[in-house]
């Protein structure tokens, strides 16, 4: 019959285009991959060169003398493992602090209407749109007078607030897409708002709050600027401080900053390998309905 | 956790006994949840932070504006000078030069990195991708480097003696000798682009990614019944599904592209001369290489009103704030 | 009568540090002793700019040489990178709370921390000091503000120029001694076929200060009576010859605009430029990687400029920032820096200069070749004019502008206004 004729013709067309698609799907990521990872693979094979032969005439593109010295170095410096275990706790306070405020907030964005709603998002964002250079003063201040100078606490609760616009746009897409029924059918049963939120919509939109904690976590882990300027000892530096110092007037030593490059996102991939599953579903619920 | 559903929810009267007797703040926030300030109640932690973490510096920093103030000259004390210094400002031409950069380095960042960004959320989005997992973690790798180690590995990929782009393109025959890529007034700019591409562009991945794995297959199916292409499913359906997250994410990007020199400082600090010279640069320069905080809180406070305007306009046109 | 007022003040008020100084020992130490006049014992801090292992190691062992000395003292040290030093200084000065004890001051600097109320005034102290005859007047120049003292130099970093001895001697061409042979041996020495270029010149970050000394080498003032007073004439002059390196001879490499002390050392360590301004900060790492036996590359003062021979020398000054804690700990803090053992202790781990006259002497010093450069330097050496405002004009006026210049997009002699007018906002302090 020349009309399922057709429609097999078009299936078959509809096969090969489908093929044609793929194919450049799988070019396009093979084109990022390589891109993506290019800088990181010479990253890595830098932090295994001895400083001679990085800077050299002769470009290495295997290193002809593998070596550890750089990680070695930075690992004996000391003050390391302390600042490291400071940025490890800094980032986790700063993401649950932002993740139980934040959640409150998106929540009630989301699930409310009441005048002033949008201007309520812009004043949040005015936070990150006005040029940190001028807040360094006051927050430094701010933070004096509340004994949260030179403490891990008072360098969490700067990225909990720097980090509420982020939380608030994100959550608040997530918290829209938990169909507003199912918490209706929890009161019926019993629970209060709050009962429900805890019980219902934190619950569901999970991988989506996962999603969100993982933006901020990479954001606290790498700052540098505040984690500088509100410190003022060795015992209350995070990370990126360490990486900075490296750093010199008189020197760049190349190996070494590889090397800290290298270190510091060890812990965050880790970190994704475990949050991955939980991530991609979340993302996949929340991000969205804005 | 919540002891919010025990019997004294169900029955009025018995919390209010249940309170008198006993008190317990969870009951209290329960009952609170129910009454119409729950939102504000909601949104009053984070507000408070972000009331007074903001109010101050910013009413600070508009107040300074109008002053003349030196941190380095106490001896000359403050001095209201109106809007002289916005004047001075807009008198300049450096600082026209310095906005057109800015706008350049938002414009061109936000939008490469967006449309790199879509394209690998398409090609990963595709169900018939094997090893997307992996791909997923990979691509997001150059967005968690810390931006110190991504600047200067950056400086030694595209280094004019020690770079091994250079090597490359010179291998290729693109080039007949090693380039020095950030002292060019023509280079510099699209050189330090392409470095923010790549290290921006998983972040629109990320998000434009999980976008589309929300967006429901039958409506796929039902496009593919009605010989829809590929292109007219992606106009029809893919883009208006994901404008919410195209929205957020463009803000957060483009607000983060123009409050954070950190990659320029350390690869062009804004040379050669003013060719990649932007605001933020330009306030930092003046709070703290000159300690003229007036005329650094006046660059501050158009660098709020631009992104104030555009935001709301941005706001106004996708629709977000709607009430849904 | 003012005068001696103001000496009976500060004698009574030296009674009173002594005296809780005394009150502080006894509390410290249950069995008082003889205590001396003024007790050396508590924590203070100190701030820096070291980064490099050199660098920490020489202050690690530095301290530790102090609280061997003086038991009753600790010393707690915090480095700050130098690029955001003021920044942080600035915080803490301003934001009330945070302060160090004691600090490292980069001479160019001092007007600047004076300025916001930083640093304390040294003077009469170093009045007392038996070692100040070991250093002459003018290593204190750029730390005196108004006649007032507010550092005492521990290293020196003093100009130089590097040159490779192995390819002039190739040429049979003489180390350049003014402006015009260095020009004629920078045009020499470049071969872009060979990717050899006669002059590494620092067009990047940096590279303020080298511009501005080639203008003072040209006849220029740049302050008078606390004015500007830079003379655009001279100025043009000087931005002409300079740029024109680059943009007439091209004997420089290509990337000038963007090379900082980063790029301009890997030139000269890769071979590809034959002549380099710095100081002797970065002898150590020159003579890694081209050998200390001065066959490949050799260290000479400045060339002459067509009015001036500027060869200018830097202390690294330290300072107190707070008296209130323990002022004689942090006072024996800084005079422990400036100590000749300490001094070549420092330099047998990094190569800085001591600035203590008497370390000079040391045949540690006196048998490298290198070292004795450095001092023949020393002796000749000028000092920049220090004003409130200059780091300011040089990072955001004269770079730009140079850099401008380089590119061809400013003329030598708009480059000249632009730099003269922006020196004036720098004094007024109203810089943007």
């Amino acid at each position: 019959m020349q009309f399922s004729g057709s429609l097999s013709r078009m299936r078959e067309s509809q096969k090969a285009m489908r093929r044609f698609y793929d194919a450049i799907a799988y070019a396009v990521i093979a084109f990022m991959l390589v891109f993506a990872l290019f800088p990181l693979v010479w990253t890595a094979m830098t932090s295994i060169k001895p400083e001679k032969d990085i800077v050299t005439n002769e470009l290495q593109y295997i290193p002809r003398n593998p070596t550890f010295e750089h990680y070695v170095t930075l690992w004996n410096r000391s003050g390391v493992t302390t600042m490291f275990r400071n940025s490890a706790f800094t980032t986790s306070l700063t993401v649950a602090l932002v993740i139980l405020v934040g959640t409150f907030a998106a929540y009630s964005i989301s699930r409310y209407r009441f005048r002033g709603r949008g201007a309520i998002l812009l004043f949040y964002l005015t936070i990150r749109m006005f040029p940190s250079v001028l807040m360094l003063l006051p927050l430094y201040i701010m933070l004096r007078s509340l004994g949260l100078l030179d403490t891990l606490w008072g360098l969490a609760l700067t990225y909990t607030t720097f980090s509420m616009p982020v939380s608030l746009l994100m959550l608040k897409g997530f918290f829209d897409a938990v169909p507003a029924d199912l918490e209706d059918a929890a009161r019926i049963d019993g629970c209060t708002r709050l009962g429900a939120l805890f019980r219902v919509v934190m619950p569901l939109a999970r991988s989506g709050i996962a999603a969100t904690a993982v933006l901020i976590a990479v954001g606290a882990w790498n700052e540098f600027l505040f984690a500088l300027m509100l410190t003022n000892s060795e015992g209350s530096r995070t990370w990126p401080v360490v990486l900075q110092l490296m750093v010199g007037e008189f020197q760049l030593p190349w190996g070494l900053i590889a090397a800290g490059g290298m270190i510091s996102i060890l812990p965050i991939i880790i970190f994704f390998a475990f949050a991955q599953k939980a991530l991609v579903r979340g993302l996949m619920v929340g991000a969205v309905k804005g | 956790m919540n002891p919010s559903s025990s019997p004294s929810v169900n029955n009025p009267s018995d919390a209010i006994k249940h309170q008198v007797k006993r008190f317990n703040p969870f009951d209290l926030l329960g009952k609170l949840s129910e009454s119409r300030y729950w939102a504000y109640v909601l949104l009053a932690p984070s507000l408070l932070l972000v009331l007074a973490v903001i109010v101050y510096p910013v009413g600070y920093g508009i107040f300074l504006s109008f002053q003349q103030f030196n941190l380095m000259r106490a001896a000359l004390g403050m001095k209201f000078v109106g809007l002289e210094q916005y004047i001075e400002l807009f008198q300049e031409e450096d600082f026209y030069i310095i906005i057109k950069n800015t706008f350049t380095w938002v414009v061109f960042g936000a939008c490469s990195q967006f449309l790199v960004g879509l394209i690998t959320a398409l090609a990963l989005n595709r169900k018939s991708i094997r090893g997307g997992a992996v791909a997923r973690v990979l691509l997001l790798l150059p967005w968690i480097i810390p931006s110190v180690v991504a600047g200067h590995m950056w400086a030694l990929l595209l280094d004019s003696r020690l770079g091994v782009i250079n090597d490359i393109l010179v291998w290729l025959g693109v080039l007949d000798s090693y380039q020095a890529w950030f002292a060019s007034a023509k280079t510099a700019m699209p050189a330090v682009l392409l470095v923010d591409l790549w290290r921006g562009f998983p972040f629109f991945t990320l998000l434009l990614y999980a976008g589309m794995q929300s967006i429901p297959d039958e409506l796929y199916e039902a496009a593919e019944v009605d010989g829809a292409t590929g292109w007219q499913k992606f106009i029809a359906i893919t883009l208006p599904m994901l404008t919410p997250v195209i929205v957020a994410a463009g803000i957060l990007r483009g607000i983060a592209l123009v409050n954070s020199p950190d990659l320029m400082i350390v690869l062009t600090n804004g040379g050669p001369g003013l060719a990649t010279f932007t605001l933020s640069l330009y306030a930092f320069q003046i709070a703290y290489d000159n300690f003229n905080f007036g005329a650094a809180a006046a660059v501050s406070v158009i660098m709020l009103m631009i992104l104030m305007v555009f935001t709301m306009l941005y706001f106004k046109f996708s629709g977000v704030t709607k009430n849904t | 009568m003012k005068k001696m007022t103001i000496t009976r003040r500060q004698f009574l008020k030296g009674t009173a540090v002594t005296g809780a100084g005394l009150a502080m020992a006894a509390c410290a130490t249950p069995a008082p002793t003889a205590a001396p006049a003024k007790k050396v014992s508590g924590n203070i801090t100190y701030w820096h700019h070291y980064t490099s292992e050199s660098e920490m190691a020489g202050l690690k062992e530095g301290a530790e040489m102090y609280m061997k000395k003086y038991t009753e003292a600790k010393v707690e040290s915090l480095t700050v990178p130098n690029a955001d030093f003021m920044a942080k200084f600035t915080l803490a000065v301003q934001g009330g709370s945070g302060k160090p004890d004691t600090t490292m001051i980069s001479a160019d600097r001092v007007p600047d921390m004076v300025g916001m109320g930083g640093l304390q005034d040294l003077t009469e102290r170093i009045k007392a000091w038996p070692d100040k005859k070991n250093f002459p007047d003018k290593y204190f120049n750029a730390a005196t503000i108004n006649g007032k003292i507010y550092g005492i130099p521990s290293f020196m970093f003093v100009d130089w120029m590097y040159y490779r001895k192995d390819w002039f001697d190739e040429k049979g061409l003489k180390p350049p001694t003014t402006f015009d042979e260095m020009f004629d041996a920078a045009v020499k020495m470049t071969d872009p076929a060979k990717g050899r270029f006669g002059f590494g010149m620092r067009g990047g970050a940096g590279g303020q200060g080298l511009v501005v000394q080639v203008i003072r080498a040209f006849g220029s003032p740049l302050v008078q009576d606390g004015k500007a007073a830079l003379d655009v004439a001279k100025t043009t002059e000087a931005l002409k010859w300079y740029s024109e390196l680059h943009t007439k001879a091209k004997a420089v490499p290509p990337s000038v605009t963007n090379d900082s002390f980063r790029q301009i050392m890997e030139g000269f360590q890769t071979e590809k430029t034959a002549m380099l301004w710095h100081h002797t900060g970065s002898l150590a790492d020159v003579m890694g990687f081209l050998g200390k036996d001065g066959k490949k590359f050799m260290s000479i003062p400045r060339p002459k400029g067509p009015a001036a021979l500027i060869n200018d020398i830097s202390p690294s000054y330290n300072g107190i920032v707070d008296d209130k804690k323990n002022p004689e700990a942090a006072w024996a803090w800084l005079t422990h820096w400036a100590d000749k053992d300490t001094g070549i202790m420092l330099m047998e781990k990094t190569g800085y200069v001591p600035s203590n006259q008497e370390a000079a002497k040391d045949e540690r010093i006196t048998k490298n070749p290198y070292y004795t450069a450095a001092f023949k330097a020393l002796e000749i050496g000028t000092t920049a004019p220090q004003f409130a405002g200059q780091p300011a004009w040089q990072s955001s006026v004269v770079l730009p502008t140079f850099q401008r210049i380089l590119l061809g997009e400013v003329t030598p002699a708009a480059g000249a206004a632009t730099l003269a007018k922006g020196l004036e906002d720098a004094i007024a302090g109203k810089l943007k």
